[in-house]
């Protein structure tokens, strides 16, 4: 049977103006940005007006690179409210006293966060299948790259999940969950900058260490996709920051990023689903810090 | 059905419940009285297996709750006294997922929303979104929410709280089909004179401690002594003084024209012989009734009320 939370979730979330705005948001998005690279690329180019195979492909990078920071900025604003919400409404309680298990429930609401994303995705596919037009492509590199989009959104989905099960206030939730989703995309970013130059600054006369890949990249969404891009375009998008010698597993980078991140996600999620259960075997955590009740009745 | 055993609930240093201890059994209404901050909503809260007892153990069915949560959790409702309602959600779309969040089959849960609708009288709002509804109709779906799993004990929180006249007494008739339908009801409230009605049981409580405990005619009896009865007679209220001031049991009466009241020791059937002796003297008696103290007083008497 479909999970009940999601059943409802799917239910009111079409109901409101936020989904099809954010759909329409989204596809504008990505059309503008495309007929921005193709007119760039193909009319305005110095070589005339053309066709170029190459340009074909700085675009599929752009839009693939694009609509990867998209999902990564919408997830947490539809996960970041998903507990702390019920909690504001004050139905929480009817929710967790009920047979569902905490696992359900947390699962419950992420799925229905990637229900939407995935409707975004479809939304994106017209506009990525025009570039089958000019040929390089096939459905298979979409196929991966949405797989890929998916974990991903799993990923930043359980961070917001979990925020909002262990901050009261959606507020917080929200801003916490954009801090660790910008720590994850942009903060591993930096350090890996930083620890590059310490590298090279500790080196003696042009040697280049073989490979360099800091672990901490691995946390980031943006090298299992700098993986796909570099297997399907050859191309690596974080140029000379980040290499490998690795050869025999193409992928290899892409699949530590997916197995790293289902696995937070798992971990997220079952301690997400801990902090709800109010009769968890941990005992209620922070039950006496909790703040001093103030309701006002009629009577 | 329900037993308590020194159950203890501490928010840090404070002990909103005190080692408390109660029994409810099949069948009983039972009125959970006390001042605000007396701990009700907590006791209820770790009934419902919202909150863990600090210390002892909660026994639904003989299932100690905490090991038993699911089970427990199937053969009780739980209304809470504050609760919000959904966005964007049908009256029977509402139903159907708490349905669904208990467990049941999409026939055993069409099956029952009709009837539930009728129980309350929301079946008219069958199609109305929930956030649209007034107060006293939420609090009615809510009822019916809790009751959509078929549980045997039910647990509400000051299910009345912010209604109408008219929308309690409504509510007073649900819980009395209710009760008709043979559920253990425990009810927290601070109408006191409807739960005099319609509880068979009640318990003060007030800091976290049960202070009285008993059937309703136990806690009136403990409470008030001595006994008060009033008759209206059509004349001769004074001469019908004299003769009540001579009877040894009775200790004081009061004469306002027409109507008489006396306060006597002993027993109800005590005022028999009494009320005989006056038509033997040819008092012309109109009506007399017993006059029962009601919760309200028993209430201002046992707590002190102190607001915690
Ligand atoms: N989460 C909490 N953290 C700290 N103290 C709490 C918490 N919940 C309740 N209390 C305290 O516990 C005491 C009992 O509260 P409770 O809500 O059980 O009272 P009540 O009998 O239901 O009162 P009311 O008639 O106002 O509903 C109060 O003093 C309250 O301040
Ligand atoms: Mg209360």
């Amino acid at each position: 049977m479909i999970n009940p939370v999601l059943k409802k979730e799917l239910k009111t979330r079409m109901r409101t103006w936020k989904t099809p705005a954010m759909i329409s948001l989204y596809a504008i998005l990505i059309c503008s940005l495309f007929f921005i690279i193709f007119i760039e690329s193909f009319v305005n180019s110095r070589y005339g007006v053309g066709f170029r195979p190459y340009s074909v492909r700085t675009m599929y990078i752009v839009i693939t690179i694009f609509q990867m920071l998209l999902i990564i900025f919408i997830v947490p604003a539809i996960t970041s409210s998903s507990i702390c919400g019920e909690r504001e409404r004050r139905t929480f309680d009817m929710l967790v006293g009920t047979r569902l298990s905490s696992f359900s429930i947390v699962l419950g609401k992420l799925m229905a966060s990637l229900a939407q994303i995935v409707l975004l995705l479809i939304v994106s596919i017209p506009i990525l299948s025009i570039m089958f037009l000019f040929g390089g492509f096939s459905p298979g590199n979409i196929i991966m790259l949405f797989l890929f989009y998916l974990v991903t959104a799993i990923y930043f989905g359980s961070i917001g999940i979990f925020t909002s099960t262990f901050f009261r206030k959606t507020t917080t939730s929200t801003i916490m969950s954009y801090l660790i989703s910008l720590f994850l995309v942009g903060g591993t970013i930096i350090i890996t900058v930083i620890w590059a130059e310490f590298v090279r600054s500790n080196l003696y006369g042009s040697q280049r260490p073989a490979s360099f890949y800091p672990l901490i990249m691995h946390f980031n969404p943006f090298s299992g996709l700098s993986s796909i891009l570099l297997y399907q375009m050859g191309e690596n998008i974080f140029g000379g920051l980040l290499y490998t010698n690795q050869k025999s597993v193409a992928l290899l980078n892409l699949y530590i990023n997916v197995g790293v991140s289902l696995t937070i996600s798992f971990i997220l999620l079952f301690l997400s689903s801990l902090k709800i259960n109010p009769m968890n075997k941990f005992g209620n955590w922070n039950s006496g810090k909790k703040r001093k009740k103030k309701k006002t009745k009629i009577k | 059905m329900l037993r308590l055993e020194n159950v203890t609930k501490n928010y840090g240093k404070f002990t909103a419940v005190n080692n408390l201890s109660l029994q409810i059994k099949e069948g009983e209404i039972f009125g959970f009285v006390g001042p605000n901050g007396a701990g009700k909503t907590t006791t209820l809260k770790m009934i419902a297996t919202l909150l863990k007892p600090s210390y002892g153990k909660i026994y639904i069915d003989d299932f100690e709750i905490t090991s038993n949560v699911k089970r427990v959790r199937g053969a009780m409702g739980y209304m809470p006294d504050f609760f919000g309602v959904y966005d964007n959600l049908k009256v029977n779309e509402y139903l159907e997922f708490y349905g669904d969040v208990a467990g049941l089959s999409h026939t055993e849960r069409d099956k029952v929303i009709p009837d539930l609708l009728e129980l309350v009288d929301l079946k008219h709002k069958e199609k109305a979104y929930v956030d649209s509804l007034s107060r006293g109709m939420k609090q009615r779906l809510c009822l019916a929410r809790s009751l959509i799993h078929n549980p045997k004990l039910l647990i509400l929180d000051e299910p009345a709280s912010g209604m109408d006249p008219r929308a309690r007494v409504q509510m007073k008739g649900i819980l009395k089909e209710l009760r008709r339908m043979g559920k253990t009801i425990l009810i927290s409230s601070h109408i006191l004179p409807e739960l005099s009605e319609l509880c068979t049981n009640i318990g003060i409580i007030e800091h976290g401690k049960i202070i009285e405990c008993g059937t309703v005619e136990e806690i009136m009896k403990k409470v008030t002594k001595t006994n008060v009865f009033k008759i209206k007679v059509l004349d001769s209220a004074d001469k019908a003084e004299r003769l009540l001031l001579e009877e040894p049991i009775i200790s004081d009466v009061y004469v306002d024209e027409n109507h008489i009241e006396f306060d006597y020791d002993g027993e109800e059937k005590s005022i028999i012989p009494i009320i005989r002796m006056l038509m033997n003297n040819d008092i012309p008696i109109i009506s007399f009734n017993p006059i029962e103290s009601n919760l309200e007083e028993i209430f201002m008497k046992v707590t002190k009320g102190e607001d915690e």
